[in-house]
């Protein structure tokens, strides 16, 4: 993605070109597909939130601050409306009006079919870990963000992201030695020296 | 670095495994457009819709919680067995997934507010085994007009709990008394035609699935509900 062209895009989006839309579109959809799929534990809620990612990304263009990279902000963008998302659980109350929805039970991401589909055990164990420890491992292990990048990207000190990094890797350490039939789980204390 | 590696490898793995629906972007282009012609632009969503039929169709909220207590759901609900033969199509996630609300709705609302809540909730499930359709939603028309009366008072008072529980305004304060009893109404309304049109709770339907004499009857419920919707917004 060429910083220069997706400034010049933006410029076009804000003032309404659709065209414009679908370039952005093309050249972010599956990143953002692929990061809420992660990020969220329904499969069933990635089509709404990436619909609230590109109306946000839409409605916050005037807070647009082209001296830092398109990507932090996109990710930044998505890792906040996931979790306005999982805010707003609740209202999740009402009927929604939506088509295309896929019949029967095929919303719901179950994990113990998700890790036998898949055998991806370590990725069960990280959908379970708390939001924010999930967000920072997704961060740094799918999208290679630095500690530091991720701190600007969340905007939240280095220390913060240092510690729930350090947590989340020891969370899932511990969780893996405790698995009834444990495969190889690394048991040195290198968590936070990752980078 | 064991860990590390097969993160690495797990999530690229999944990820690359997922196929964004090809008709996702003719839907958010749709939204863009209408956003764009309005000017300044709130998203399209219907925030709340018919919080009342949903307590069957709060079977089909996502968790947030994966431990939610199985006892709340029993409670209100009888057992996962009962429910399932008042509606086929609940599964066990969904049972799971309520409790894991009805938890949060629990710590949200403290011990006494919550019982109040749930002798409600219970009120009202009673009310939808008997008369429901068994896709979760009652027909209000069908109901003897004493019933429906006893239904309506109930969801009068079900409501401040869900604008509660849904970080909401309340409605009944928000409004005037009428337009309050208006809104009730239009829920119900929204409710009976979908019972009357026979969707299932919880499936995603669109105009087309509403057969056209209920049609207007429903948008006219609907914008009712979005209307107050927009009042409710916390963010006003």
């Amino acid at each position: 993605m060429n910083e220069w062209e997706v400034q010049q895009l933006l410029k076009r989006l804000a003032a309404g070109d659709l065209a414009a839309f679908d370039r952005i579109y093309e050249m972010t959809f599956q990143d953002v597909y692929r990061t809420l799929s992660l990020l969220l534990v329904n499969r069933g809620d990635i089509e709404d939130v990436m619909n609230e990612v590109y109306v946000g990304m839409w409605l916050s263009l005037p807070r647009y601050d082209p001296g830092r990279p398109f990507r932090y902000w996109l990710h930044g963008l998505i890792v906040r409306k996931a979790q306005d998302w999982r805010r707003k659980a609740w209202r999740r109350l009402r009927l929604l009006k939506r088509a295309n929805w896929a019949k029967g039970t095929d919303g719901w991401t179950d994990d113990s079919v998700l890790a036998a589909e898949t055998r991806q055990e370590v990725l069960t164990l990280v959908r379970r870990l708390p939001y924010k420890l999930r967000v920072v491992i997704i961060l740094r292990y799918y999208h290679d963000y630095t500690l530091e990048e991720m701190a600007e990207l969340l905007q939240i000190p280095l220390g913060t992201v240092k510690s729930r990094h350090h947590h989340a890797l020891k969370k899932l350490r511990r969780q893996l030695e405790e698995r009834p039939q444990g495969k190889v789980a690394s048991t040195d204390d290198l968590g936070t020296t990752t980078t | 670095m064991i860990l590390e590696r097969q993160l690495r490898d797990e999530l690229k793995q999944y990820a690359s495994s997922q196929q964004c629906p090809p008709d996702m972007h003719a839907r958010l282009r749709q939204q863009m457009e209408q956003a764009m012609g309005k000017g300044a632009f709130r998203p399209a969503r219907f925030r709340r819709g018919v919080m009342a039929a949903a307590i069957s169709a709060a079977l089909l909220l996502p968790a947030a919680a994966f431990a939610g207590n199985p006892m709340l759901a029993d409670r209100i609900y009888g057992s996962f067995e009962q429910l399932k033969k008042k509606m086929t199509a609940v599964t066990m996630e969904q049972y799971a997934a309520l409790a894991g609300k009805l938890s949060g709705a629990q710590a949200q609302l403290g011990e006494k507010e919550y019982a109040r809540y749930e002798a409600l909730l219970k009120q009202y499930v009673r009310a939808a085994y008997e008369y429901g359709n068994g896709k979760g939603y009652i027909d209000f028309d069908a109901l003897p007009a004493e019933k429906r009366a006893e239904m309506k008072q109930l969801l009068r008072e079900l409501q401040p709990y869900f604008d509660r529980l849904n970080g909401e305004r309340s409605a009944k304060e928000v409004l005037s008394p009428e337009a309050f009893d208006r809104y009730i109404e239009a829920q119900m309304t929204y409710q009976t035609v979908l019972a009357q049109a026979g969707i299932e709770a919880g499936q995603r339907f669109t105009s087309q699935d509403i057969p056209a004499h209920l049609r207007d009857r429903f948008e006219k419920a609907e914008a009712v509900i979005r209307e107050v919707s927009r009042a409710t917004d916390p963010r006003r």
